[in-house]
């Protein structure tokens, strides 16, 4: 390193002679390699050389083996020098001149620009929506039925085993009770079944929850859990319970558990890749969008399912008044009114909407 | 000539001792409209790209603050290659998605991944440090980190696992051992940084929080009793569930904002304390020393106005945070050097590489310096 600088050293004082094109003095800082200690300095350029006379000595670069940092704001310019050492010239100094075509300077046009910037302004949050409300889902949806089944069903062992453990209890219901339902859910399936060839295998659970209440949900790998507390809301109405099972099993027809896992772990990495330096008042911002996001995924499935059970009663030869009978009951007993900030926090759509759409077709 | 001179100085000479510390400016120059276009172009730079140009966008920005970062009339500078840092980024992303995948699809599998990197914690703390402060410098000379795996182990992993133990009595401890060890093995130009702090401050920081948050919950309490709420009339009693029926959605927002002045609130107070004494104790040895003087009020309204803007911009506001948070620290920080400050010498030789550095970011191992 320090060999190098005395080789300048010695050529220089015949270039200095030799040279003949526009001599150019600049203000700089220079600094010396590896070295705190720095003065205020006289830089001559001419030609190809950069001349620094600094502390009674001089210095000679080449401008070849020079670089200019890209410019940034309005931060001084910087010229590393081949030895470590650096140079640095305010901003008025155009010192760009000798370096033409040898640095990058598009960037800083770009952000400096008030017309880069307004572009940059609309686009980003385009494509933030587009990538959250269709690449996301779309690749969500691609990729989920790639899942093995074996996978999925592991899926459905641990976390029956949770819910077990957490919030479900063993069913209160008599045998007769359960029988009845068992009986409807596989006249369904065999129906179902009779379709296609290539089907998940479903399976339905009986389970008691204080905690969740009337209630019925479905896991990826076909396991589909009903409460007592649902069963008992919808006594005397079968096929409004078919209804929600055909609700359920359509989730797992379109394999809704993996692709809800799948978008939360894009949404996941989009923020945390595109913000993640930005320290932790991000968190609360991600956490708050991430969950709308989420939500409004979440709806979109949710009326999905809804379709698939519509589709399937009809063809059961069941009236679709089933899927609106078993809302309206939910309803009664959860209330039907929903505020407007509830609209985006709520991973359901609203069951007024559900229930319209039900009756109508 | 005068190679012979500059290598003579390298690293042997002795620096005077007993030099009087005389304080010198420290500015920052940024300012929020300037940085704004540069952050949106580089999001939208980062997302046209499919996330490739994060890495050039990393350096940029961190050029942007240190560059504008000026202390006794030199201003610091960012040395990081984006190429380096792309690949740190390229292995934190198929770390962080290779972890999420198993910990969603298998969670047993995934505590054992989570294990892995919580073991793998200190050591992502410690490459991070490094590189990040290789990668600084200050007139020509670079800033270094020298903590060990074995010490980051202890500070990061054991002792926070044994503080369980201890019903976290040992918490404030392990805080001030974890900080020591960030602090204290920094050095600038092979100067170590010397850090005298003990645990006290952090117990009576921790003290004054939970009297806080215990008087806090309380006025909550009686608040919401004066509001004519209850615990029945907010709890479903055949179900369980929360009734908000009984609240109007006005009453709700303003719970949570009240809840995140709160929680500004006691962030403010502790990182207030806590970094008031860390650099009022803080010196290199001959060259430099430092004072802290975050105010707590300030800080708070400056944590709760910047958590304000961002929700009501959408995330916006994030380059006006940013600034203002950076604008603050460095106009709450006094720095005074001694005449050493034009003998220090570089002693780094080779470059190091990102991967640890944006692999911690990633899994948000919080390594952030005060």
């Amino acid at each position: 390193m320090m060999s190098n600088l005395s080789s300048y050293g010695e050529k220089s004082l015949e270039d200095v002679t030799e040279h003949s094109g526009d001599i150019t003095l600049y203000n700089a800082q220079y600094y010396k390699a590896g070295h705190s200690k720095h003065y205020q300095t006289l830089v001559k350029i001419l030609g190809n050389t950069i001349e620094v006379m600094s502390d009674g000595e001089l210095y000679t670069y080449f401008l070849v083996d020079s670089i200019l940092e890209p410019p940034l704001a309005k931060l001084p310019r910087e010229v590393r020098l081949k030895d470590g050492s650096k140079l640095i010239f305010n901003v008025e100094e155009n010192i760009e001149q000798h370096f033409k075509g040898r640095h990058n300077a598009w960037i800083s046009v770009l952000e400096e620009k008030k017309r880069y910037i307004f572009l940059a302004f609309i686009l980003v949050p385009i494509f933030l929506m587009l990538i959250i409300k269709y690449v996301i889902p779309t690749t969500a949806k691609t990729i989920a039925p790639l899942m093995p089944h074996s996978v999925k069903s592991q899926i459905d062992e641990h976390a029956i085993d949770a819910f077990d453990r957490l919030v479900l209890d063993e069913s209160k219901l008599t045998n007769e009770e359960q029988l009845k339902v068992t009986k409807s859910w596989e006249q369904m399936l065999l129906a179902i079944n009779s379709e296609s060839s290539e089907q998940p295998r479903y399976s339905l659970l009986f389970r008691k929850s204080e905690t969740l209440g009337a209630n019925a949900f479905a896991l990826p790998g076909g396991t589909v859990v009903i409460t007592d507390e649902l069963i008992e809301l919808l006594k005397g109405k079968p096929e409004a319970i078919q209804a929600i099972l055909l609700h359920e099993i359509g989730h797992v027809y379109h394999n809704h558990g993996i692709q809800m896992m799948a978008e939360s772990l894009g949404v996941t990495l989009v923020f945390t890749y595109l913000f993640g330096d930005m320290e932790g008042i991000t968190e609360l911002f991600h956490g708050v969008s991430a969950s709308v996001i989420q939500n409004t995924f979440s709806q979109s499935l949710e009326s999905e399912a809804d379709d698939y059970s519509l589709m399937q009663l009809k063809k059961l030869g069941i009236s679709t008044q089933a899927l609106a009978d078993a809302f309206i009951a939910l309803g009664e007993k959860h209330g039907l009114e929903e505020g407007k900030l509830e609209k985006y926090y709520s991973s359901h759509p609203s069951l007024r909407s559900r229930i319209d759409k039900a009756k109508q077709n | 000539m005068e190679n012979s001179d500059v290598q003579s100085s390298s690293s042997t000479t002795p620096l005077s001792t007993g030099e009087t510390y005389s304080p010198v400016p420290l500015r920052f120059h940024g300012n929020a409209s300037e940085f704004f276009g540069i952050w949106i172009v580089n999001v939208l730079l980062t997302i046209v790209t499919l996330g490739i140009y994060s890495a050039w966008a990393k350096v940029r920005t961190t050029q942007y603050f240190h560059g504008n970062t000026e202390l006794d009339n030199h201003r610091f500078s960012y040395l990081a290659q984006p190429l380096d840092i792309l690949k740190g980024r390229i292995a934190a992303v198929i770390l962080f998605g290779g972890y999420s995948l198993v910990s969603s699809f298998f969670p047993v599998a995934g505590l054992v991944f989570l294990l892995i990197l919580m073991l793998l914690s200190p050591f992502l703390i410690c490459s991070s440090m490094r590189f990040n402060l290789r990668m600084t410098s200050y007139r020509n000379v670079r800033f270094n980190f020298t903590g060990q795996y074995g010490e980051a182990f202890m500070c990061f992993f054991l002792l926070p696992i044994l503080s369980i133990f201890t019903l976290w009595l040992l918490l404030p401890y392990v805080f001030s051992r974890m900080d020591r060890f960030l602090m204290s093995n920094i050095q600038y130009g092979g100067r170590q940084f010397n850090v005298k702090i003990g645990a006290q401050k952090y117990y009576v920081a921790m003290l004054v929080l939970m009297c806080l948050s215990s008087a806090v919950m309380m006025a909550f309490g009686v608040i919401a009793a004066l509001g004519g709420l209850s615990a029945e009339t907010l709890i479903n009693a055949e179900d369980g569930t929360f009734n908000f029926e009984h609240v109007s959605t006005a009453v709700l927002i303003l719970a949570g904002l009240l809840y995140f002045f709160v929680i500004n609130a006691m962030s403010a107070y502790y990182k207030a304390t806590i970094r008031n004494y860390i650099l009022e104790n803080t010196t290199i040895e001959g060259v430099a020393s430092f004072k802290s003087n975050y105010k707590f009020v300030s800080y708070t309204v400056l944590l709760f106005t910047n958590f304000l803007a961002i929700m009501c911009s959408f995330g916006l506001a994030l380059p006006w945070v940013k600034v203002r948070m950076t604008n603050y620290a460095i106009t709450h920080t006094d720095v005074a050097l001694t005449d050493n400050k034009d003998n220090i010498v570089d002693i780094l030789g080779e470059q190091s590489t990102a991967l640890g550095e944006e692999v911690a970011n990633v899994f948000d191992v919080d390594v952030a310096l005060i």
